[in-house]
């Protein structure tokens, strides 16, 4: 398409349009991309609420495993039964004894599973274990517990050494604390499970929950009661001291469901923001319409009917700034045109030096009165009138005294005429024309004295005159009434004729003939 | 007016909060003729003085929820000089003192109490029951 085939309206139309259009995609673009972001952000702050929750349960799981195992090692079987240096039957007494809190219980003990308990010689040595509990656990200290344990001098002994560590595929949870207090004779270990305080978690959730091994993460620990396929699984893995994960925690969320509220927003900023585009748009247009499109749609039909042919209109346009300005200016251009077209025509009908008509004018209104005759029978005179020796007075005085002297003759021929339909015409060189319309003889030979009379009350001094010593005039004048045997060339040629009779009867005269 | 308005709330908010603030007021940072003690400082102190007494001067029922191991339940409000003396016969016996924590005000008014009916070694531990348990320190029940 070539650009001059575009107009303004289309070109903008289509250009707004199509920066809606983009606003509206880039609208939805964001939307999406506020969607997902949010969704991420959702994410994580869930995962986040799975560590807490999760952190939570283990330290709920540590204050009662720590209490269990302050309450056995100060007083009591245990601690009384203890000591570094034992037989085998004072060691079986042990075992006994730490099997107590597996057999008969203790407060709290319902919270936590333990699964062992045993007994460390101040080296950390084993020196007794229960035998109830579950069988097949290491016969050492984990080396999560040892590693914080070992090395320890003075009062740092005393202090409780706690942690997740694994056997097998299996993880446990272990609380040192010294046998006899304050008076470290030796070590207790309490052993538990933590799954069943793990899971937990799906209350503290309030959604489904998954426990699995965290060295075997095909291995189910806990599986949620119910279908979790359209659900979005959060994952957290609870590791160890030594940083291997211990369990995988899944909480299953309904990320539809959380969604929803963003989803909502970000659908109702969307519509909000394609409304807002469609009203601005519609606006846009209405506005551009009432102040671009229409004005200039209005000029250019002006400018149309003005250019082709009605040059004397002005435009009249209201619009914005710049249409303004263009009509306004277009309105002076066209007045200049006007004056100019005026002058032009004036100058074509007026002679240059005796600003009276010209030949061209003297035609055109000869042609016309003639036919006017015609049609009327009303009569038609002319006169022809030549300025006698104007040859020597060009020699004698000059030429600019002899346009001079044309000028002067002009107004006194001008002067010699009233009507306005009367025309004086400059002939060619020293000779001129009057046209009296609906005029007799009479009125002719009116006119011929007066002109004589006029030229001669000039006085211009003529001293190469062989009539006088002023400059005078001969004069040729016709009269008829105009038919369609003759036209208007046959009434100059008479004039002509009868103002040569005049000269050949010795100039300063006139000669007039009738054909009435 | 407006400005003024505000400026009586943001008065009235900080006596609020200062009062709040009034209702647990921490403990002094040490006590003349008194040796200050931390948990582990506490632990050592047990271990080398056979002699020593502790005097949990927390309620009986914070008490009896765990205490440190060896100590005696004296309420700093029932402390009289001789329900102490009665645990305490000889004035040159050392004494430590612990009730919550920094921000209980029980074990530095006994310590004070103390000092002031002529005991000679006086041991204050201000971090108290809290900074023991945060250490995982040996708990008696």
């Amino acid at each position: 398409m070539k650009i001059r085939h575009l107009s303004i309206k289309s070109l903008t139309v289509t250009t707004l349009v199509v920066i809606a259009g983009f606003s509206v995609l880039l609208s939805f673009v964001s939307g999406e991309n506020f969607f997902k972001a949010a969704r991420e952000a959702q994410l994580l702050s869930l995962n986040r609420v799975v560590q807490v929750a999760t952190k939570e349960i283990m330290k709920e799981l540590h204050d009662q495993t720590y209490d269990v195992a302050t309450t056995l090692a100060v007083k009591g079987a245990i601690p009384e039964s203890f000591s570094n240096e034992l037989t085998v039957e004072s060691k079986e007494e042990l075992s006994n004894a730490l099997d107590d809190p597996l057999i008969t219980g203790f407060v709290g003990a319902y919270i936590i599973e333990l699964v062992k308990v045993r007994a460390y010689d101040l080296s950390l040595n084993l020196v007794a274990e229960s035998h109830k509990g579950i069988n097949g656990l290491p016969r050492n200290m984990p080396k999560e517990i040892q590693q914080a344990a070992y090395g320890r001098s003075g009062t740092e002994r005393a202090k409780a050494v706690f942690g997740l560590w694994q056997h097998a595929d299996k993880s446990y949870y272990s609380v040192l604390v010294p046998l006899g207090g304050i008076f470290i004779s030796g070590y207790l270990e309490i052993v538990v499970n933590p799954v069943n305080n793990l899971m937990k978690l799906t209350e503290k959730m309030d959604s489904p929950v998954s426990i699995r091994s965290g060295i075997n993460p095909d291995k189910f620990y806990y599986s949620p009661n119910k279908s979790v396929e359209k659900l979005l699984p959060i994952e957290y893995s609870l590791r160890t001291e030594s940083g291997t994960p211990a369990y995988l925690l899944t909480s299953y969320e309904n990320i539809e469901k959380l969604s929803e509220g963003v989803e909502q927003s970000v659908f109702t900023t969307i519509l909000i923001f394609v409304v807002i585009v469609f009203i601005v748009l519609v606006i846009s247009l209405v506005l551009f319409q009432r102040f671009l499109f229409k004005p200039m749609d209005m000029m250019l039909k002006q400018i149309k009917l003005i250019t082709d042919g009605d040059i004397s209109r002005d435009l009249h346009v209201e619009g914005v700034a710049e249409i303004t300005v263009l009509a306004n200016e277009f309105n002076k251009m066209a007045r200049e045109v006007r004056l100019r077209e005026n002058e032009l025509m004036r100058l074509s009908v007026i002679d240059g030096l005796t600003q009276i008509a010209n030949r061209r004018k003297f035609d055109e209104v000869l042609n016309r009165e003639y036919y006017i005759g015609c049609r009327t029978g009303r009569p038609l005179s002319i006169l022809m009138i030549d300025i006698d020796y104007f040859k020597p007075f060009n020699d004698t005085y000059g030429h600019l005294a002899g346009d001079d002297c044309l000028k002067k003759v002009a107004l006194a021929l001008e002067a010699s005429v009233c009507r306005p339909t009367d025309l004086v015409a400059r002939y060619g060189g020293e000779e001129f024309v009057i046209i009296l319309a609906d005029t007799p003889e009479k009125g002719e030979l009116v006119v011929a004295e007066k002109i004589i009379k006029q030229i001669a009350a000039m006085d211009i001094p003529h001293s190469g005159s062989a009539v006088s010593g002023k400059v005078t005039v001969s004069i040729g004048g016709f009269t008829l009434l105009p038919t369609a045997n003759h036209d208007p060339a046959y009434v100059i040629e008479e004039a002509d004729r009868l103002l040569y009779r005049a000269k050949e009867a010795g100039r300063n005269q006139f000669e007039l003939r009738s054909e009435l | 007016m407006r400005a003024n308005y505000l400026s009586k709330i943001a008065v009235l908010l900080l006596l609020v909060n200062q009062l709040a603030m009034a209702e647990k007021p921490l403990a002094p940072e040490s006590l003349d003729g008194i040796t200050r003690v931390s948990a582990e400082d506490a632990v050592d102190l047990i271990v080398k003085t056979p002699n020593l007494i502790i005097v949990d001067s927390r309620k009986d029922i914070e008490y009896s929820k765990g205490h440190i191991q060896g100590s005696i339940s004296l309420l700093d409000t029932n402390m009289t000089p001789d329900m102490l003396a009665s645990h305490v016969p000889d004035k040159a016996t050392p004494v430590l003192f612990y009730c919550n924590g920094e921000r209980c005000l029980r074990s530095s008014r006994a310590a004070i109490r103390a000092l002031e009916w002529g005991y000679e070694r006086i041991y204050w531990f201000r971090g108290g029951w809290s900074e023991w348990v945060k250490k995982g320190m040996p708990i008696s029940h």
